[in-house]
């Protein structure tokens, strides 16, 4: 039944499945990290590596 | 309430030995590698540098070298790069100590293995994926364990959000994973010797869709997180565009898993892989630039550091060299640019531009990075470091400028045709002595380049030499719940925040393209003609095949006639997919330092091969091939070829009874009629029957003698048709 199945599938129509399938999720991943209201969450998350062997204790 | 939160605070040491421990074995088998290179340059250059020791051979120093360039350089200083900073990200020391020492030494055995078998012969025949199944189970295993430690550290971790370079250590451990696992399915015929249950066409996209993804997920997408954690630290400014980093790891790793039929252009792979291997190639070009410009960005208002200081010298010349790279490889693998490209020393070029700019500079930067602080001293000498970077950069320089002027010179002499419709050059030894001064260059630019590195150890000892006695762990308090607020995450930020989730993600990502690419081929009766189907091999030829395998020839020669003119007119008809159906591995090969094999049988006598293998240049004074001498003293092991063949049968080829239970002595037999044949042409060597040279003939002069293709030679009319 698979490779029946297989067999008639014509790849074209696969490619072009997974182009448009790519350009979706590209489209979707554009929306959601361009969201309104994300850059301060960004700007916090991009300072991670600048504060990562910040000993807190000192600051006490 | 949130005040007496961030007051607790909790220590934490993390585990700087084992990161120390990565960066030495980087530095000790980056030696290896790049004294490898230089050899196999020298080798090129000029064949007696081969020494006639079969142990340091071209066909397999060469495996050694990339593997050890690979898996032992790179490797290691991913993993120092990614145990350093994942730990530092997450606030919190790696997750079992244990498992931390088992990774280290269960790789540097894994990289000790190779060294050993490599040169001993043991190969399975597919490029970045030579060793044999037991070694192939140790990286597996060992993967594992790396795996377990990663993930069980981001579980622990005492901060919230997963910052951008770990999205890319996470894709890539999920991704190796899969595609050395996929590739590594191989049936065992003894010890050391496997047969994968890929063939032909199969293997050739499973084989590239590894090899190209290889270059991907091991050696880019840890180095883009590398290049996120590092450069920002190094000029002490956040990256440039967090959303730009988003859209760059989603974009790159759904993108990057499709291009690997770009390496089997023009070959009898169906063309609706090859475009799309061919447009999505081009379309890694987005995502490729956008994270360099996010790299190179980052540098913004800080741009004297490159002046000043070595580190972002390295750091920013590697993404330099990023960006060279993958514009160079879309452009490779345009169809009429590949034309031109492929199999010629521009793909050489192509590949040490990314792996000496990119992974080396990018190493080097870590490395200067991390040794003093690692060590708690100050680099020995800034100068030197910086005659390391210039000395470097002039020795890639001239390796990438030697190897586009050779690779475009090969590619055009290999399709000049005249008007009567000739080939201008039609002795390929003819293209080869043009680029000899060629390898020359290349040779002095890996020299330079090994200079520099040397220049770094002395540096690096000298640092290490200076370093205080008292040597300890880097110890911070943190908060309890740092990233931890009370306002419920939402959108990408609750997503990076479940590590669970965000993987199977990543994994869906790859796994789109790879099973899009791979699952219709499997059904490969879909491209088989059954018209066309070819007789398997006979034994005697399969044990030549297995020594051609062994002595690394693919390397040097393909297996593959294009649908080319130039390619028709020098080889013959354009290889089809039958001819390979029962070739486990497929043997198509990547690079022409000689020509192309895929119909060489029946083209010279048995005498010019046994001739040739022993000294190349008594049939064809110019070849810059090795002598093969050890091949008329070494005997073929005719008493393994019946599990051989089993093996084979088990795998689909399509066997006879007799075959089965006769393959010694039907090998034994073929084996006796070519000897006798060479000894009445005047060869004088006693039991030359028994000799491997003989079985390596069988299997040359089979080659294109399957099916009904049998002795085919086109004509000029075949080519302009094309």
């Amino acid at each position: 039944m698979t490779k029946q199945w297989l067999a008639h599938f014509n790849d074209t129509q696969l490619a072009l499945f997974g182009f448009l399938l790519f350009f979706a999720v590209f489209m979707a991943v554009l929306g959601w990290t361009f969201r309104m209201g994300a850059q301060r969450q960004y700007k916090k998350i991009s300072e991670l590596p600048l504060s990562d062997e910040k000993n807190y204790g000192e600051n006490l | 309430m949130e005040n007496q939160k961030s007051l607790q605070l909790e220590k934490v040491t993390y585990d700087d030995k084992i990161v120390k421990a990565f960066v030495l074995a980087m530095l000790t088998f980056a030696g290896v590698a790049f004294l490898a290179g230089l050899l196999a340059a020298l080798q090129l250059a000029y064949w007696p540098f081969n020494m006639n020791l079969e142990w340091i051979t071209f066909g397999r120093l060469r495996p050694l070298h990339t593997n050890a360039a690979i898996f032992a350089f790179a490797g290691n200083a991913v993993f120092a790069g990614v145990y350093y900073s994942t730990q530092r990200l997450c606030k919190t020391r790696l997750f079992n100590d244990t498992l931390s020492w088992l990774h280290f030494w269960g790789w540097q055995a894994i990289i000790l293995s190779a060294a050993i078998t490599l040169p001993l012969g043991y190969s399975q025949g597919k490029e970045y994926a030579e060793l044999e199944w037991p070694i192939d189970i140790a990286i597996a295993v060992i993967w594992v364990v790396f795996a377990v430690n990663f993930f069980g550290t981001l579980a622990k971790r005492k901060e919230k959000h997963i910052y951008v370079a770990i999205w890319f250590y996470i894709a890539t451990i999920l991704t190796v994973a899969m595609l050395h696992i996929v590739n590594s399915i191989e049936y065992p015929v003894s010890f050391m010797k496997s047969y994968p249950v890929w063939a032909g066409i199969q293997d050739a996209l499973v084989q590239w869709w590894y090899g190209h993804n290889a270059v991907a997920f091991f050696l880019t997408t840890p180095f883009l997180g590398l290049m996120y954690y590092f450069i920002p630290k190094a000029v002490n400014r956040p990256v440039y565009s967090y959303r730009l980093s988003i859209v760059h790891f989603w974009a790159l790793i759904f993108l990057y898993i499709w291009a690997g039929p770009h390496h089997l252009l023009n070959t009898a792979m169906p063309d609706w892989a090859q475009t799309l291997g061919m447009v999505f190639s081009v379309m890694l070009w987005a995502p490729s630039w956008g994270g360099m410009i996010n790299g190179l960005l980052t540098l913004r208002g800080v741009w004297h550091l490159i002046r000043t200081e070595p580190i972002v010298k390295f750091l920013v010349t590697a993404v330099t060299f990023y960006g060279m790279s993958t514009f160079e490889g879309p452009l490779l693998s345009i169809k009429s640019v590949n034309n031109l490209g492929h199999y010629t020393d521009w793909i050489i070029g192509h590949v040490h531009g990314g792996a000496l700019g990119w992974n080396g500079f990018m190493a080097f930067g870590m490395a200067y990075y991390l040794i003093p602080k690692l060590w708690r001293t100050e680099l020995h000498s800034k100068s030197l470091a910086n005659t390391h970077f210039w000395v470097a950069l002039l020795g890639i320089l001239l390796y990438y400028i030697s190897m586009w002027a050779s690779g475009i010179t090969q590619g055009l002499m290999w399709r000049a045709i005249d008007v009567q419709g000739n080939l201008v050059y039609p002795d390929f030894v003819e293209t080869v002595m043009k680029i000899v001064p060629l390898y020359w260059i290349r040779a002095l630019g890996g020299l330079l380049f090994l200079i520099g590195f040397l220049i770094m150890i002395y540096n690096v000892i000298k640092t290490i030499q200076g370093a205080p006695a008292n040597q300890y762990d880097t110890e911070v308090q943190v908060p309890v719940a740092v990233g931890h607020d009370t306002h419920p995450e939402k959108g990408h930020r609750k997503l990076e925040g479940l590590v669970t989730v965000f993987s199977v993600l990543s994994l869906i990502a790859v796994l789109v393209g790879s099973v899009i690419e791979i699952y219709p081929t499997l059904n490969l009766s879909k491209y088989v003609k059954e018209e066309n189907a070819v007789e398997p091999y006979t034994p005697l030829e399969l044990a030549g095949r297995d020594i051609y395998i062994a002595e690394g020839c693919y390397v040097c020669h393909s297996q593959m006639i294009r649908q080319l003119p130039g390619d028709v007119l020098r080889y013959g008809k354009a290889s089809t997919i039958e001819e390979s159906m029962y070739d486990h591995p497929f043997q198509w090969g990547s690079k022409r330092t000689g020509p192309d094999l895929a119909r060489t049988g029946k083209k010279y006598p048995d005498l010019w091969h046994y001739r040739h293998m022993i000294d190349p240049r008594a049939v064809t004074p110019k070849s810059i091939m090795p002598n093969y001498p050890w091949l008329a003293d070494k005997s073929t092991d005719f008493v393994g070829l019946r599990k051989k063949v089993a093996v084979m049968k088990a795998l689909g080829v399509p066997y006879d009874d007799n075959t089965l239970a006769q393959a010694d002595v039907m090998a034994e037999k073929q084996a006796k009629e070519i000897a006798e044949g060479l000894k009445a042409q005047g060869v004088t060597q006693d039991g030359l029957e028994r000799k491997q040279v003989v079985a390596l003939i069988a299997y040359l002069q089979s080659l294109g003698q399957k099916g009904k293709n049998k002795g085919v030679k086109d004509d000029k009319a075949v080519a302009s048709s094309l």
